[in-house]
């Protein structure tokens, strides 16, 4: 969006873009100073945006480019009557993979259960294990690993850290007690997968040579992660620690 | 056929075409409906205009294309068609102003006269060619055995975030299928995976479904477990068979990256700066959206220049730099085949090139231009020949097997596109009304009549709603309120059906107005989502 067309706008409009960009209005800025903010508030988003893509992406995104540099367009806002569930108020675990290093784990507990938990075992707190499997089928022997991780009530998903390539995860939901522990619900079992070329370098020159060629080093990562000392991030905080 | 073998190198080049579905009858005119309007315009028929040049000179080309049946299905609707029709007469209409109002200034109209022509062919071409349905130039050069068209998933979903659910993925497939046959009159042989993604496992379903092989991003198969021994050079295969054509990286960068890439070159067309923003608002109005709000027009003076002083788009120059670059594509291709040769040399070093096909034309203008010159050379007697991926299986069907990786071509190599803090708030309403659809047809595995037809438009909504548009466009940020939009109406419409279903009061007014809008997939059979 460019300062002409902003300036073009009313002052209610352009409040509302605001705060759509995560500005918070200076009263006492004069309505050029608010437009000049906005501008650059904008060309940092696009920027960060931008930098996000990859190439192919960069140019995917070309196809929804009607209105250029409008990423905010103010001609459909959302039927703020049409409004989804924040639950179904259901037992449900879905871990899904994100990239090699991070899950997302989507949760809920139906309330009837939660009810029958707390009238046989008082207090209640709720845990998210997360387990690393030596195959894909679930069993006590296939465990390698685990770490848990408590969660509020409210909460309903969380990116989780996987620590090893190549490894397989599930993750659980455990209801917890002064006494006991049940495990509610298991997910599906997930694979991290390789990220790098699987030779070991100096046997064949031919191999080598042809993933030079085809792009690949034997120091090839497909992901450059900065690591984190969070295992688990609750959700708000996920963009920040993953970049 | 054996003309392959004695090649120095083999170019495969795969265009993906695939918008969402944006058909709004709702609405007299509708923003998002421009998508379409422009791809048409801008790259669908100049790429048809290329074919046909091609054809003109006896060359016989071959080119790989992908369609998703959103595309393919807005393609055919009547409704769709007439607004296109519309919008072209009002370019040419502005056209028409643009040629006068740039008289004074030769460069600019030469430019302008460019925009006429181009909109009067595609009017010709549009309507009186091929009778508003440009489908059937398509199927003429597949016919001709020029172009190999594939298909892709029914709604374009992210193919891995719904690997818990092989019931979506298997209806995903099967209905593109459904609609690929109808549109072209031919079973589809290969696929083009949503945004490349694959999950291991994914192969089966390709498999049952007839589909012959799939085009992947190259660290799919060069992290496998076996390091492929050609490489990004040759196909390899799933064990059930299932070829695998991974991206070759070079060819990728000379044309996609926005730096280096051909594109971006400084006497190319700047796609940035556009009449529909840069003239006064009275002139511009009528060829803008509603409320004055103001649209690419496609319209576009400038070369990209490389500085702020824009110099006026002159495609003499353009012309000569597509020849370079095409010189330079092959060259580069040359020499990695060179040293790629001196490693295997028992068939021919094989290039997989696929790219957006809105690439061309929409984005970068000389994109048709390049494409055909480039095919044009290989096909008059050139070291390289061009092949589809079917032709090299006629020829090497035993490739070898390795087990591909979890990946896509999106950013990092995996979901995290799809699967970001912007849009994960989607999965928990798409993955219950799949729950809730898979237990639809368990309720009903015979419906018929109002019910049954209430059963097929849910199907179709949870397709809908499962589109990698949607999650796309919240991540980048582009018409966000829309893409959100979108999802929260498809997962609500199923919402409502389900009920409808429960309560046994299916309202046949309200049914029948939303199969009319959301009129996607006519022969959809909600069975297709039955447990597996």
């Amino acid at each position: 969006m460019t300062k002409e067309r902003l300036e073009l706008l009313d002052d209610d409009i352009l409040t509302r873009l605001a705060k759509k960009v995560g500005i918070k209005v200076n009263r006492k800025w004069s309505r050029q100073e608010f437009i000049s903010t906005l501008v650059d508030a904008m060309a940092e988003d696009r920027l960060e945006k931008e930098s996000l893509l990859n190439l192919a992406l960069s140019a995917e995104s070309k196809k929804y480019s009607v209105t250029i540099n409008e990423e905010l367009d103010l001609s459909y806002d959302v039927d703020e009557e049409m409004f989804l569930p924040e639950r179904y108020n259901e037992t449900m675990l879905h871990l899904l993979f994100r990239d090699n290093s991070w899950g997302f784990v989507l949760w809920d507990i139906k309330d009837k259960v939660i009810q029958k938990y707390q009238r046989d075992l008082g207090k209640l707190s709720y845990t998210l294990r997360i387990v690393e499997l030596d195959q894909e089928v679930y069993s006590k022997e296939s465990i390698l690993y685990f770490f848990d991780v408590v969660v509020s009530l409210g909460e309903k998903r969380r990116y989780i850290s996987l620590p090893n390539k190549e490894s397989f995860y599930c993750a659980e939901l455990i209801i917890c007690s002064e006494f006991k522990e049940d495990i509610i619900a298991r997910s599906q079992i997930i694979k991290t997968s390789r990220e790098n070329i699987n030779y070991i370098p100096g046997v064949n020159d031919n191999l080598e040579n042809i993933t030079t060629l085809s792009g690949f080093s034997f120091f090839d990562s497909v992901v450059k992660k900065s690591s984190s000392l969070n295992r688990i991030l609750p959700i708000d905080n996920t963009e920040e620690e993953v970049d | 056929m054996s003309v392959l073998k004695d090649s120095k190198g083999l170019l495969s080049f795969v265009l993906h075409a695939h918008l969402p579905f944006v058909r709004h009858p709702e609405y007299e005119k509708f923003l998002e409906e421009q998508w379409l309007f422009e791809a048409i315009s801008e790259t669908y028929l100049p790429l048809l205009r290329t074919f046909r040049n091609m054809e003109s000179k006896g060359v016989d080309f071959k080119l790989t294309m992908s369609f998703s049946s959103t595309l393919t299905e807005m393609l055919i609707d009547t409704i769709l068609q007439d607004r296109f029709l519309e919008h072209l007469k009002s370019m040419i209409e502005l056209a028409e102003k643009e040629v006068v109002r740039t008289k004074s200034n030769p460069a600019e109209n030469k430019v302008a006269l460019l925009y006429q022509k181009l909109h009067m062919d595609n009017l010709y071409d549009f309507k009186t060619r091929y009778n508003k349905n440009i489908t059937q130039g398509f199927k003429y050069f597949f016919n001709k055995g020029n172009l190999l068209l594939i298909t892709s998933a029914a709604t374009h979903a992210f193919l891995p975030n719904f690997s818990e659910y092989p019931e979506v993925v298997r209806a995903q497939i099967v209905t593109a299928i459904d609609s690929f046959r109808r549109v072209f009159s031919v079973r589809p042989e290969g696929i083009w995976l949503p945004e490349c993604g694959y999950y291991p496992g994914l192969e089966s379903i390709l498999k049952e479904s007839g589909l012959k092989f799939y085009i992947s991003s190259s660290h799919g198969v060069m992290y496998s477990e076996t390091l492929p021994e050609k490489g990004v050079f040759a196909p390899v295969q799933c064990s059930n068979g299932v070829a695998v054509f991974p991206r070759e990286r070079g060819s990728g960068n000379d044309v996609w990256s926005p730096t280096n890439g051909y594109p971006g070159d400084i006497v190319y067309r700047e796609f940035y700066r556009d009449i529909g923003f840069d003239l006064p608002i009275d002139y511009i109005r009528p060829y803008i959206q509603h409320d004055d709000i103001r649209v690419n027009t496609g319209f576009k003076y400038y070369a990209i220049t490389g500085s702020e002083d824009k110099k006026i788009y002159d495609f003499k120059k353009a012309e000569k730099k597509i020849s370079e670059h095409v010189d330079n594509f092959l060259y580069h291709r040359g020499q990695t085949a060179n040293k790629v040769r001196k490693i295997f040399s028992d068939r021919p070093v094989h290039f997989t090139c696929p790219y957006d096909a809105e690439l061309f034309g929409h984005w970068w203008f000389e994109g048709p231009s390049f494409l055909e010159q480039l095919l044009t050379k290989v096909a008059s007697g050139h070291d390289f020949l061009c092949c589809t991926p079917l032709e090299y299986l006629a020829e090497y069907p035993d490739n070898q097997e390795i087990k591909p990786n979890y990946s896509s071509w999106g950013e990092n190599g995996y979901s995290q596109v799809w699967l970001d803090g912007s849009n994960d708030w989607i999965y928990r309403h798409l993955f219950k009304v799949v729950e809730k659809m898979i237990e639809l047809t368990e309720r009903y595995p015979d419906a018929t009549g109002l019910k049954r037809r209430a059963l097929n438009q849910a199907a179709r909504e949870v397709l809908l709603s499962q589109a990698s548009d949607w999650p796309f466009i919240m991540k980048t940020g582009t018409s966000v309120p829309y893409a959100t939009k979108r999802v929260k109406t498809h997962i609500h419409n199923f919402h409502k059906i389900y009920d409808s279903l429960c309560e046994n009061m299916v309202k046949t007014e309200w049914l029948t107005k939303l199969e009319k809008k959301d009129n996607i997939f006519k022969d959809i059979n909600y069975l297709v989502f039955q447990k597996m």
